[in-house]
């Protein structure tokens, strides 16, 4: 007891800080969630999400655009991803933009935003979506024609953004996108 | 001054300061806009814009009667078509942040209109330009019984803090859902209309 109380304060104060932070990375508290360990839900099942329902009815590739009808040269294709959103608060949601991303090896990256998002009832770019109102949209993702086959895996990853209540600057401030969820199928996959 | 006394007085500086702060407004309730409230037939003139919804309509689908070759617009739920001639005040303005309050929902306007649309108001100061405005909205909310006195607040930026904003109130309750609207083009009107 002796030889403890002997220790001086910044002692204490170093070993206190290297003992949270021990045991905060003991339950694993600084890890980044693993992707593998997302619930996964299937083509045409509804992921419910905390601003925007999520239903992923087909996915398939198309070299004409599936809305604006264009025709892609010869190497290269779109990757066309159906969905149906639901914006579920009261407000207009900008969060359609961020609400989906795909994984296809070695064509696809999971950072690589679509190229367009679009409601074929429209035919125009979803920019927001309405309160209450199931919408359909086609987002496209343009890549090597010879990287993208029917047949081939891709994951779909689904997304939520949360309020930063720690922001200093805004009341309103949300976090980043972060998945919460995967879908795991195969290109030409439907409901 | 006593122990006793500074305790006591500390303790309500904090129960103050604890009561202000709870209640407190938020940003929005010390920076919200000022409605300048109206109905359908009359101007309504807010510091940018002088509006007046001429007519206000419900359709499944809406079609454009210009544009080249125009398409059918549709929609899961419901067109809100709001036909109005909108004045901008100080310059050339745009109206894509025009909304549809029901209740607590707030819808805004799409711009699925082909070019021209009323999305841009291009002469500047003082020249009206008559057209329509189109709101998706999911058809409960027609009976919603708060769309009795639904608010139509325009604005032509989205950033409306402590400004005037024009809103025009109107019931949707008893309006009859048709197949189609037709949406013609935006135009200048005469004076004299």
């Amino acid at each position: 007891m002796r030889v403890l109380r002997a220790l001086p304060w910044w002692l204490w104060a170093l070993l206190t800080a290297a003992a949270a932070v021990g045991g905060i990375a003991a339950i694993g508290g600084f890890n980044d969630v693993p992707i593998e360990e997302l619930p996964s839900i299937a083509v045409g099942e509804t992921h419910e999400g905390n601003e925007v329902n999520t239903t992923v009815t087909e996915v398939y590739v198309s070299t004409t655009h599936p809305v604006l009808g264009y025709e892609l040269e010869d190497d290269k294709t779109y990757l066309v991803v159906e969905a149906t959103f639901e914006n579920t608060t009261d407000l207009p949601s900008l969060f359609a933009d961020d609400a989906l991303r795909v994984i296809v090896e070695g064509a696809i990256d999971a950072d690589a935003d679509p190229d367009g998002l679009y409601a074929p009832g429209t035919n125009a770019q979803v920019t927001f979506l309405q309160p209450d109102l199931p919408t359909e949209v086609v987002v496209v993702w343009e890549a090597p024609a010879s990287r993208l086959d029917p047949g081939d895996d891709i994951a779909i990853g689904i997304f939520e953004q949360y309020r930063a209540l720690d922001d200093p600057r805004f009341e309103d401030a949300l976090t980043a996108p972060v998945p919460v969820a995967r879908i795991d199928t195969i290109i030409g996959a439907e409901r | 001054m006593r122990p006793a006394v500074r305790g006591v007085v500390a303790a309500a500086v904090l129960l103050g300061g604890a009561i202000a702060a709870a209640t407190a407004p938020g940003s929005p309730g010390i920076l919200a806009p000022f409605a300048v409230d109206g109905v359908p037939g009359e101007p309504v003139t807010s510091r940018q814009l002088v509006v007046e919804v001429l007519e206000v309509r419900a359709a499944e689908q809406v079609l454009p009667e210009y544009g080249g070759d125009p398409a059918m617009i549709t929609t899961s739920g419901v067109w809100v078509v709001v036909d109005c001639i909108v004045t901008p005040r100080l310059g050339p303005e745009q109206l894509n942040h025009v909304e549809l309050e029901i209740g607590e929902r707030v819808f805004r306007t799409e711009d699925v209109l082909p070019f021209p649309n009323l999305s841009t108001l291009p002469y500047g100061a003082g020249i009206p330009v008559q057209g329509s405005l189109v709101f998706q909205i999911p058809r409960s909310a027609l009976t919603d019984a708060r769309a009795s006195a639904a608010r139509i607040v325009f604005h032509p930026r989205i950033d409306t803090r402590l400004d005037s904003v024009s809103v025009v109130v109107v019931d949707l309750t008893d309006l009859d859902v048709q197949p189609q609207a037709d949406i013609a083009e935006p135009f200048v009107p005469d004076a004299d209309e």
